[in-house]
């Protein structure tokens, strides 16, 4: 039972079966998955693969049409639970807009009297990096700087957990690094982050776990070390064009098979498997060649 | 008022404060051309009379000659500052949630650790206190505006005509906040709702004025009923059944915004 409890406490989210359809377009398909605490969980997907409906979700916009989530052990289609959920994590949303017609003075008053956990201290030291100009309404601030006064909002709040959708979107190189910085900055000071991005390189920079989605659908989780630990390519050129090899084992993700080429998308089991494809016929070249993360997303996202 | 509510009234008020100023002034406009400017319409019609025997006057215009207090409420409160009242408890009941998906902030909003009811009452709680002061000021005015124009206005018979235009028109800012609840866009709502005003007072008002208010001409009666009696002096002159029904109606959009804010996703 208290094993039971501190597995479950492991998680800053869980989510099991969620669904969310929009009359007959499921754009969330029965979504399982475990961001658990203390990570920065990388969520890769296409546009439109239900990243942003997912995160929507999870913190209570939008109703799922089946299935559960628990963000911080918390029940998101609970409202009581979902304000308690709320006040422990900070969002920074997609197109981080904020109130036209407040300055930033105004809104960082306006959201520090929601968080007894407000931090000056962040308050002032991003203030003073960003070089904000507190009497500036939002809506005459550049997208970059929109996009730290969003941070500094989401950062100051004093949150266990970050969720940011798209944070470096249209931002320049300058920026997206400051706001990659930060990030890891707050993962270093305990705190979980969740973040949406279809930039693999600046996921495979600061994410160590990534959960691609598409099509609504969870499918790869992986830790980041598994890139280059564990995951391979198995590439079997052969003298003739050959059937495809029945491989029935552990670790294997895709097959394919091009004339006289097979190749093997592993995630663990290399060895065996080369071993394998070595036996399927005498006269062969096995390579076994380690993958970018570029290259497992781009493999997991091809549609048989 | 916790802290909480005190900033959601904050951000109602920042959002809402310069459609509340438009009002304010378009209320101290109406009011000050009336009363200052009535010895000179007096005089013109007074003129009029004398050069143009032959006009035929409309069945208020002698009581009005002759009458201030029927003057102030033929031209103000039945007319145009109850105008200017409903189209701002249109436009003020404007905003919400559904307003702000389409403005692209729901999400910060919806992130707060905040029910989605208390930004919902934040916003029409602060509507009601805007309009509410939009009708004790017309009053005010009017009477400090007579003062220095040595016309006797009774505080008391403004006061009761602002209460009848608040009462008799919250309908306008419920529906208002329903509509908005409902409609998707930024600007598509107030469209809507000064629509219905426009079709209310300008298509429809002429055809049901000799209507009692009563039943089913409520809905098209309501102008007649924030009007009220010219002679109003107690609750006795008030139509009460109007007034329940005009109430229960606007409860009734209340609660229907209430629950489409509760359920829609954002």
């Amino acid at each position: 039972m208290a094993r039971d409890l501190t597995m479950k406490m492991a998680y800053a989210i869980e989510t099991d079966g969620l669904t969310k359809c929009y009359g007959k377009f499921e754009a969330v398909r029965g979504l399982t998955m475990r961001v658990p605490k203390g990570s920065i969980t990388g969520f890769l997907g296409q546009n439109g693969a239900g990243k942003s409906t997912t995160i929507k979700m999870l913190l209570g916009m939008m109703r799922p049409t089946r299935g559960n989530a628990r963000v911080l052990d918390l029940d998101v289609n609970d409202e009581k639970q979902s304000i308690e959920m709320r006040k422990r994590v900070a969002y920074v949303a997609e197109d981080k807009r904020l109130y036209d017609y407040m300055t930033v003075g105004q809104i960082i008053k306006f959201t520090k009297a929601f968080y007894p956990t407000w931090n000056d201290d962040v308050e002032q030291r991003l203030l003073d990096e960003f070089r904000l100009p507190l009497d500036r309404t939002t809506k005459k601030l550049s997208k970059g700087m929109r996009t730290q006064t969003a941070l500094l909002l989401a950062l100051a709040r004093g949150a266990e957990f970050l969720i940011l959708d798209e944070p470096t979107e249209g931002l320049d190189p300058v920026v997206t690094e400051k706001v990659l910085e930060l990030i890891v900055g707050a993962a270093a000071d305990g705190t979980t982050v969740f973040f949406s991005s279809h930039q693999i390189s600046e996921v495979e920079q600061i994410a160590d776990r990534i959960l691609l989605i598409d099509r609504g659908q969870l499918v790869l989780d992986i830790p980041i070390d598994a890139v280059s630990q564990d995951y391979r390519r198995i590439r079997g050129v052969y003298d003739e064009p050959l059937p495809p090899p029945a491989l029935e084992l552990d670790g294997v993700r895709r097959v394919a098979v091009d004339g006289r080429v097979i190749s093997v998308l592993a995630s663990h089991n290399a060895a065996r498997i080369a071993e394998h494809l070595r036996r399927h016929s005498a006269g062969g070249t096995i390579e076994v060649l380690p993958l970018t993360l570029k290259e497992i997303v781009l493999e997991s996202l091809k549609r048989d | 008022m916790t802290d909480i509510q005190r900033m959601l009234c904050y951000k109602a008020w920042l959002e809402t404060r310069s459609r509340f100023f438009t009002a304010l002034v378009a209320t101290v406009a109406v009011c000050a051309f009336w009363t200052l400017g009535h010895t000179w319409i007096d005089n013109q019609w007074q003129r009029d009379l004398i050069e143009h025997p032959e006009w035929k006057n409309p069945a208020w215009f002698l009581r009005a000659m002759d009458d201030y207090p029927f003057y102030l409420h033929h031209f103000v409160y039945a007319e145009m500052l109850q105008k200017i009242w409903v189209i701002f408890a249109v436009l003020l009941g404007i905003g919400g949630l559904t307003r702000e998906a389409a403005q692209g902030t729901a999400g910060f909003t919806l992130s707060l650790p905040v029910s989605r009811l208390s930004v919902f009452r934040a916003h029409a709680v602060l509507a009601l206190v805007e309009l509410f002061a939009l009708c004790l000021a017309a009053p005010l005015l009017i009477v400090v505006l007579s003062r220095v124009m040595h016309l006797d206005y009774p505080l008391g018979h403004g006061l009761s005509h602002s209460a009848l235009i608040f009462f008799g028109g919250i309908v306008f800012l419920a529906a208002s906040l329903c509509v908005t609840q409902f409609v998707e866009g930024e600007h598509t709502p107030a469209l809507i709702g000064l629509g219905g005003v426009g079709l209310l007072y300008f298509v429809m008002q002429p055809y049901v004025d000799g209507l009692p208010v009563s039943g089913l001409a409520v809905p098209f009666a309501l102008p007649k009923l924030m009007a009220g009696n010219p002679d109003i002096r107690g609750v006795a002159d008030i139509d009460w059944w109007g007034m329940t029904a005009s109430l229960m109606a606007a409860t009734g959009f209340f609660a229907l915004a209430v629950r489409r804010n509760q359920r829609h996703d954002y």
